[in-house]
């Protein structure tokens, strides 16, 4: 036997079924009024109605995407089978994020057509629908994740890279900033609907949106 | 009233008016005055009524400090007029006074209550009869207060948000020390917070007309990249998290460095009627009239005991108030302001200060006096002036709360007639400015440069320029000094021969300093037995103007010195905060499975479960258990605990963890298993199932999971085998796909062999089911046909949507926990943490058959378990069915001879058997096949037969076809 039953890449037409993969986000995408799209067999928020509305969010004050498609792998082992990393330390090489979790577990985050070769080359076990994944970005970012986090994630202690397991909205949760304002915030899949609702909340104050899938690039 | 020509540095806009209702009458005021200085415009001279006796109160402080100016502000009670900002269109409303703020007949009570309320009268009245304190207390509570939240839940809601700030340097205090600690910190490289109680950073610049100053350094700060929140009142310290209440938002500062640059507090005079409206500090009047250009009354008297009032005189002189009188309780004052003001033919009285004010609802007269050591008027020195305002000032009072709170020790320092913090800032604390004591604008400023240094020096921040520069700074400082005090140390209270009023210690809680005489003579000698039992220290101002007076009246009446007495122990909240707004969002974390929205559309009964949110049934759950017993159903089981362990030494490591034997587990089959404690109780359940000769998947119980994974990882690091765990609760969501018609539904989705021959009882498969790759369980929880289908979450939807369409021929169901509890009751089967619980063993818990006590190796529990199999057992869990259709309680007692002796787990009235059917645990002797126990269930008996098999399929024929 093997582990295929955790990873939905392998999903595949049967028997006149087509599974398609869906974010745990994906209800509340839906009654926002989210445009979908298929994409590497997950059905992809594209936008919310107003692409160029949420492009200005995510340059003026903050974007709040679903990503819960990315392919998140983990590898555990001993210390020294692994990829040496500076601990809370994430590095991106072959198109994907290496993040030390502790010495001896370490996620890989990559693109969804990414993950089956990784899995098989690594190996990992496949937690792609185990975590869900928020992005929050632009200037205000910082500001949404203090109203729901006590991490400190100032460029002086979480830089590009910094990869921060802790608390997001009461939660357990770890936080990597990829970048600038972009913090991508993984968290338990059975939490999404809530931490979206908490997320989206903080956001909308502070004169953030929601926007569809690589609007906050 | 008129407003005044134009002042340097007002806060007002003249061109741009605000009008809001204060009590349904309509104000006008300005852009830029706060309630208090636009209703003071206005005429207002009485803005509240005292706590206790009903008396009018008028603006003391006009800086947030005291108590005298709460109002409600569109429904919300304890807002300060005085440094609220008054908005376009609020609702202002005036506190604990009936029928109106100017006509309170609650003023009865300081004209008769003075004997009947003494201090602490509320543990000594009221107490018989007691079934009438329900009354008493909605009396009391109607008579005093600050004010009654709003009734409605709609007229309490407000948002506020928390926002975690790490700094490295927070700066609490924005006058002149503290702006110029945030400065130098920035300027060194450091991310600095200031925070600043005031509208605008500036503290007694702005007050003394020096806003430009204020105004500039403030900007100067702010374009070096200083975070400057204000109006915003720092609430406590807390283990290097201060709390900082700013408009909605409750800032948690976690700075590596803190400088308390908190200032000092002016402090009032004590004498009779020292709370009469007109009665105003030099500071208070001075705002007033340099911030919101407003003259604080026409004709004055000054009484002070330093510099401060004489300095506040000339500034009232300057806006055009008559100075009648001027009392200064230094014997020999000297400087530019009282040159002035003689050269003005203003009388100056020296060794003097006020020992009455008069007046009904506000100052008519101030009966000034020279005094004794005591504060008695000395006789024939008496001289009573007609005024409307009465200018007190009785020295600064450093506020030290923030350092104490941090873990300074603040001790009385006679030069200084105040407390002040002694010896060594806690680390990582700093402190600038006159809360150190400091009065002399050169050393103030320079004082928050070597704090603002010091803080960044200790994150590493600087260099050798900076670290000379700070040297030179600490030694120009430690010159600037002062080696004498500021001023004279006031009296406990002054005393005229003639007066008879009251003198007030406290405020806020209305406490006099005969109410505390009263309390030591009680016994209540210390201050903080006197605070207890007179509240004096205890109400919104949270001593920032009773803390110095209260100490005093307890030394003269104790005999001791000040220093003996000490003060109360500081502790948050320093400003009063609505709790809403330490509340915060509500946050309430909640898992849901992928499939939950589908429930939603079904129309679930929705419940928590363990931290899920569930089904607990869908409208009919006698129609979803027929269901199940003759068709088909399938149920949502995603929050059941998941675990994979891999690795060569997986079995093995399964084997110490549980009582029975798993590393014989064939790969592809299942077996039930109990996981125990170290005293061999029953902590989890579940299945394991043997992936490959490496990999086991292990299942746990939906609110178990959490600890089971942690119970698992804590021993692994203990016995360091060469296992992985890993949970993949939420990785994969789960069904549960049961009933007779189950395989039928099956089979059509999948290339997976179905039969019972290929894929039988307690085997596991894996294959796509409509496309998704699956693991299959065919395990009976619910004790028909069943199989558990476990996949990747992200297809929740999909599998949910092809399960009931391709079982709608069959008559598939969905069904909820409560069909789920009464199905597997019919089988026994236990629910863990429902019929056992935390001494339960599977002894007792009819579960003997699961412990091993041949296995080779050690397991958890087994020296208990080994103990346990030894001796008789004292309980038994048993089925048990009543007769007359009643179904008791889950809870009830189980009796033998009229006494407890057991209790009924679960209990169920099962359409499929026609009768009521439960669980319980009963005395060893009863637990046998017909066995007859009672059952006492809110005053009922009722009867029971036991049985100890199954009461459906007790030989499993219909699990196994």
């Amino acid at each position: 036997m093997s582990l295929d039953f955790l990873s939905p890449d392998l999903a595949r037409p049967d028997r006149g079924f087509e599974p398609l993969a869906r974010s745990p986000i994906e209800p509340s995408l839906r009654r926002a009024g989210a445009r979908f799209e298929v994409r590497d067999g997950w059905s992809v928020a594209i936008d919310l109605g107003d692409a160029a509305a949420e492009q200005e969010a995510a340059r003026s004050s903050v974007a709040v995407a679903d990503r819960c498609a990315l392919g998140k792998l983990e590898v555990t082992g001993p210390a020294s089978s692994l990829p040496e990393l500076a601990p809370g330390a994430a590095v991106h090489r072959e198109g994907a994020w290496w993040c030390p979790v502790t010495a001896e577990r370490m996620l890989v985050l990559c693109p969804p057509v990414a993950t089956a070769e990784l899995r098989e080359r690594l190996p990992a076990v496949d937690l792609t629908t185990g975590l869900a994944a928020v992005g929050i970005a632009g200037p205000r970012a910082r500001d949404v994740l203090a109203r729901l986090s006590a991490l400190d994630l100032r460029p002086q202690s979480t830089p590009e890279g910094g990869f921060r397991p802790g608390s997001v909205a009461r939660v357990p949760a770890m936080v990597l900033r990829e970048g600038g304002d972009r913090f991508l915030v993984l968290f338990g899949s059975a939490y999404a609907q809530y931490v979206w609702t908490a997320v989206c909340d903080a956001a909308g104050p502070l004169g953030g949106r929601v926007v569809g899938a690589g609007q906050d690039a | 009233m008129s407003r005044l020509p134009p002042q340097p540095g007002e806060r007002i806009d003249r061109s741009r008016a605000v009008t809001f209702s204060f009590d349904g009458r309509c104000v006008r005021g300005l852009e830029g005055d706060t309630i208090a200085s636009a209703l003071f415009a206005s005429g207002q001279r009485v803005f509240s009524r005292s706590f206790k006796y009903h008396r009018p109160r008028g603006l003391l402080c006009c800086a947030g400090q005291c108590p005298n100016c709460l109002v409600a502000v569109d429904g919300a009670p304890g807002v300060r007029a005085c440094t609220e900002p008054a908005r376009e269109g609020m609702r202002v409303e005036h506190l604990n006074a009936r029928p109106s703020l100017k006509w309170d007949a609650l003023r009865v009570t300081d004209l008769l209550g003075g004997r009947l309320m003494p201090a602490g009268f509320y543990y000594k009245t009221f107490l018989r009869p007691r079934r009438l304190w329900p009354l008493y207390e909605r009396v009391l509570r109607r008579a005093a207060g600050l004010g009654l939240a709003p009734a409605s839940q709609d007229g309490r809601r407000r948002r506020a948000d928390y926002r975690r700030r790490h700094a490295d340097v927070l700066v609490v205090g924005g006058g002149p020390a503290g702006l110029c600690a945030a400065l130098r910190a920035r300027v060194l490289g450091a991310d600095v917070v200031l925070v600043d109680e005031g509208a605008e950073p500036g503290g007694h610049l702005l007050v003394e007309g020096r806003s430009e100053q204020a105004r500039s350094l403030a900007a100067e700060a702010h374009e070096a990249g200083v975070e400057i929140l204000a109006p915003a009142a720092a609430l406590g310290f807390f283990d290097g998290l201060v709390a900082v209440w700013h408009g909605d938002t409750l800032h948690q500062i976690r700075a590596a460095q803190h400088v308390a640059a908190t200032g000092a507090i002016e402090q009032p005079l004590v004498f009779a009627g020292n709370d009469l409206p007109g009665v105003m500090l030099s500071s208070g009047a001075r705002r007033l009239a340099a911030l919101y250009a407003l003259r604080p009354g026409h004709t004055a008297a000054v009484a002070t005991a330093t510099d401060q009032g004489l300095e506040a005189a000339v500034a009232l002189l300057d806006v055009g108030v008559r100075i009648a009188a001027v009392a200064d309780l230094r014997p020999a004052p000297d400087g530019r302001a009282l040159r002035r003001l003689e050269a003005e033919g203003i009388p100056v009285l020296r060794g003097a200060t006020v020992v009455c004010a008069e007046g009904r609802n506000a100052v008519r007269s101030a009966t000034l006096a020279r005094v004794d050591g005591d504060g008695r008027a000395l006789e024939g020195s008496e001289i009573e002036v007609p005024c409307d305002l009465l200018v007190v000032s009785g020295g600064l009072s450093p506020a030290t709360a923030l350092l104490a709170q941090a873990g300074a020790k603040p001790a009385y320092e006679q030069a200084a007639g105040a407390f002040m913090s002694q010896g060594p800032l806690p680390a990582g604390v700093h402190a600038a400015g006159a809360v150190t004591g400091l009065h002399d604008d050169e050393a103030i400023e320079l004082s928050g440069r070597v704090a603002g240094a010091e803080a960044a020096h200790a994150v590493g921040l600087g260099d050798a320029v900076s670290h000379a520069r700070l040297e030179r700074d600490a030694t120009r400082l430690a010159e600037l000094r002062p080696a004498t005090p500021a001023g004279a140390v006031p009296p406990a209270s002054a005393v005229s021969g003639k007066s008879k009023g009251k003198c007030f210690a406290c405020l806020c809680e209305d406490v006099t300093t005969e109410e505390i005489r009263q309390s030591v003579e009680e016994g209540f000698d210390s201050i903080e037995l006197s605070k207890r039992y007179t509240t004096v220290t205890m109400g919104p101002c949270q001593g920032r103007m009773c803390q110095l007076p209260a100490v005093r009246v307890m030394a003269r009446e104790t005999g001791l010195e000040l220093a003996e007495v000490g003060t109360t122990t500081a502790r948050p909240p320093w400003s009063a905060v609505p709790l809403g707004v330490l509340a915060g969002r509500p946050l309430q974390p909640a898992k849901r499975s992928s499939i939950h929205h589908r429930h939603r559309e079904l129309g679930a009964n929705v419940l928590w479960a363990g931290g899920w949110r569930r089904p607990y049934d869908y409208g009919d759950p006698r129609a979803e258990v027929m269901a199940v017993h003759e068709a088909a159903g399938v149920i949502d089981v995603s929050p059941l605990g998941k675990l994979l362990v891999r690795g060569p030494e997986a079995g093995a490591f399964l084997d110490r963890l549980y009582p029975n034997r798993l590393s014989t587990l064939g790969p592809g089959r299942i077996r039930y298993g109990i996981l125990g404690s170290d005293a061999g109780r029953i902590m989890d359940d579940g299945t394991v199932c043997r992936l490959d000769e490496d990999a086991f998947y292990v299942t746990t119980t939906s609110s178990g999971a959490g600890a089971v994974d942690e119970w698992f990882s804590w021993w692994l690091a203990d016995w360091c085998m060469d296992v992985q765990v890993t949970d993949v609760t939420e990785a994969l969501s789960a069904v549960n796909l049961a009933g007779p018609r189950a395989r039928e539904v099956l089979d059509g989705l999948t290339a997976l062999e179905c039969s019972n021959e290929a894929f039988g009882y307690l085997d596991a498969r894996q294959g796509h089911v409509a496309g998704v790759p699956c693991l299959i369980l065919r395990i009976g929880f619910v004790g028909e046909l069943g199989y558990e289908i476990h996949f990747p979450s992200a297809f929740g939807q999909h599998m949910w949507d092809v399960l009931l369409q391709a079982g709608a021929d069959a008559g598939i169901r969905p069904f909820g926990l409560e069909p789920q509890r009464l199905l597997r009751l019919q089988k026994l089967h236990v629910i863990v943490g429902q019929d056992t619980d935390s001494e339960s063993n599977p002894y007792e818990a009819a579960m003997p058959w699961i412990v091993k006590l041949d296995k080779e190796d050690d397991f958890i529990g087994r020296w208990a378990l080994e103990q346990a199999s030894e001796r008789e057992l004292a309980t038994g869990l048993v089925g048990f069915q009543t007769s007359d259709g009643v179904v008791p309680t889950e809870g009830a007692a189980v009796l033998v001879d009229g006494a407890p002796a057991g209790r009924v787990t679960s209990s169920r009235f099962s359409p499929k058997l026609g009768h009521v059917i439960g669980i319980a645990w009963v005395p060893a002797e009863l637990a046998r096949d017909g066995a007859g126990i009672t059952i006492a269930d809110n005053g009922h008996r009722l009867s029971a037969t036991v049985t100890t098999k199954p009461f459906y399929d007790p030989d499993g024929t219909r699990l196994r076809s």
